[in-house]
Parts: C-alpha cells; sequence; structure tokens
C-alpha cells in the first residue's frame, strides 16, 4: 500500500481537511483586502488630487485629472491581473456567471464613454458637465457591485454598493468643487472600510 | 448517527485531499485538472489515478470540453460526493470529540 492509500487518524483527517480549505480560500478566492484596499487609495488619493486642482467654475485642471486618471488605470489592472489569477481554471455554473459578471463591466463603461462623447459634441458646458461625468460610471460601479453582492451572496460587496450610490447622490447634490472631496471621503473612505472588515474577517478564521 | 465504517473511498490520505478541496471550491466551482493538480501539488498520473477511483464511486464527474483549440477536463464533487463528504467529516468530528455536538 502506498503513502497516498494509508488510512490517516481521525485528527490527521481533520488537519488535512482544515489545510485544503485554507489553501483554496488562500489560493483561489479573491482577496477583497486587495481589491478595496487599491480602489480606496485611487478614489481616496485621486479625488483630493482632482479637489486640489479645481478651477473657479470648481472643474478639475489636468493635472488633477491625470493623477485621478492614473490611480484608476492601475486599480483597474490590479483588480484584472488579481481576479483572473484567482480565477483561473474555475468552471462551471460559477465560472459562467464570474465570466459575464466580468464582462459586464466594459461594457457598461464603453456605454458611459460615448454618453460622454456625445455631451461634448453637444458642447455641453459648466458644473454640470462635471456632475454628470462623475456621476454615471460611479453609478455603474454601484449598480455592479450591488448585482455581485447579491449573485454571489457577499453581503458585503453589496452593502458597498449601496454605500457608493448614496456617496454619488450626496456629491451630485453637493456640486463641484466639493463633490470630489464627498467622493474621496465617503466613496474612498467606504472601499477601505470594507478592506478593514475582510482584514479583521480573516484574523478571527 | 455518524457510527459506522468510515468510506474507503474517502478515507485514504490522497483521495481525502481531493476532496476536501473540491468541496471547498468558492460557489461550488469545477476546477481544471492542470489547477487541481496543481493546488495539490500531485503527479498528473497519480491524481488520474484517484480521480477515476472517485469517479467510479459516482463521487467526481470530469467533464472534457474544448476551449479555443485545446481540450480541458473540468473536475467538479457531484452531489453525492458533497454529501458523503459531509457524512465523513462529520464521523471525523465524533471520533475526535465522542461527547461534542455533531454541527
Amino acid at each position: 500500500m502506498s503513502e497516498d492509500d494509508r488510512a490517516p487518524t481521525p485528527e490527521e483527517s481533520w488537519a488535512i481537511i482544515a489545510a485544503q480549505r485554507r489553501e483554496v480560500r488562500r489560493r483561489l478566492s479573491v482577496d477583497d483586502r486587495v481589491l478595496y484596499g487599491a480602489w480606496g487609495i485611487a478614489w481616496g488619493a485621486g479625488y483630493v488630487a482632482m479637489f486640489l486642482d479645481t478651477d473657479r467654475e470648481g472643474l478639475p485642471g489636468s493635472v488633477g485629472s491625470a493623477v485621478f486618471g492614473g490611480l484608476i488605470i492601475a486599480a483597474i489592472v490590479v483588480t484584472i491581473v488579481h481576479a483572473e489569477g484567482r480565477a483561473k481554471g474555475l468552471g462551471g455554473a460559477a465560472g459562467a456567471m464570474n465570466a459575464r459578471l466580468g464582462a459586464a463591466w466594459p461594457v457598461a463603461f464603453i456605454t458611459t464613454f460615448f454618453i460622454f462623447g456625445a455631451m461634448f459634441s453637444e458642447g455641453l458646458e459648466g458644473p454640470g458637465v462635471g456632475i454628470i461625468s462623475n456621476a454615471l460610471p460611479c453609478l455603474v460601479v454601484a449598480c455592479l457591485f450591488m448585482t455581485s453582492g447579491a449573485a454571489w451572496g457577499d453581503r458585503r460587496q453589496f452593502w458597498l454598493g449601496v454605500w457608493i450610490a448614496v456617496t454619488v447622490s450626496v456629491a451630485s447634490v453637493t456640486g463641484p468643487p466639493y463633490l470630489y472631496l464627498v467622493m474621496a471621503v465617503m466613496g474612498g473612505g467606504g472601499f477601505l472600510v470594507g478592506a478593514l472588515l475582510d482584514h479583521l474577517e480573516r484574523r478571527r478564521r | 448517527m455518524t457510527d459506522g465504517e468510515l468510506d474507503p473511498v474517502i478515507h485514504a490520505q490522497a483521495r481525502l485531499r481531493v476532496v476536501a478541496t473540491l468541496s471547498a471550491m468558492p460557489n461550488h466551482a469545477s476546477i481544471t485538472f492542470p489547477r487541481l493538480q496543481k493546488l495539490l501539488d500531485m503527479t498528473a498520473g497519480n491524481l488520474s489515478t484517484h480521480l477515476r477511483k472517485l469517479e467510479d464511486a459516482g463521487y467526481v464527474t470530469q467533464t472534457k470540453t474544448i476551449e479555443g483549440r485545446s481540450p480541458a477536463t473540468y473536475v467538479a464533487l457531484t452531489p453525492a460526493g458533497l454529501a458523503a463528504f459531509e457524512r465523513y467529516t462529520a464521523q471525523i468530528r465524533s471520533l475526535i470529540d465522542p461527547t461534542g455536538d455533531p454541527a
């Protein structure tokens, strides 16, 4: 009989089961601390940069916008690399749902770019442009967080989506330039609290 | 009741690792053979042998698909496999702590 076929003692069995569960969680499950942490930093620092660079109309200048854009692109890269790496090789109904939910993001964002393009080509100007161009993509994030949270039974992700929707509402009503500060504090802060809650839960397990 | 013999299909080191891993898949996802092999750090031949035994018992399914041009095999636990694993864990728990309440 090979070592493989040896019957373990009950204690060994228990240890094997616990070890395999830990291993799967460590290597296959998305680490929310990484994702929410990346987005918390991108929103927190990026929106502050835009707030500090607003002109007399309350719209962000090119430096603030470039810092924000760069941080958002970095967060997108972190998200794709991390989530793809963890979900690699997973299939079945869960894998298909994951792939479709993942595809919803670029579809929705490309749509918002078309709307912006149409807005600018119609010559829309003023503070209203700042409100809409911030609110639209953030509303996409809020809706897809609520959807994914509901689909996976991930309550924290669902409530983070609700929180982002509330943040966008408050920021839009506030208007520029304080809109960007609201987004940094409530939005960026919301992501960081999500990352912290995940960290505390992992330590309890 | 959790009395009786431990399921010999599951109660072997290597197959217990396979079944425990498959039972812990996020959202009951299936997993490709190579990713499972890497996760378990087993040789392909060894893993195949154990998967065949688990498949013969009706605990595991292996589905062959074509992705692009290359074939891929997805491995998943069947409902019968999950039920057998849950029974096995309950038996182990009562063997370790006979006075404890089986969860």
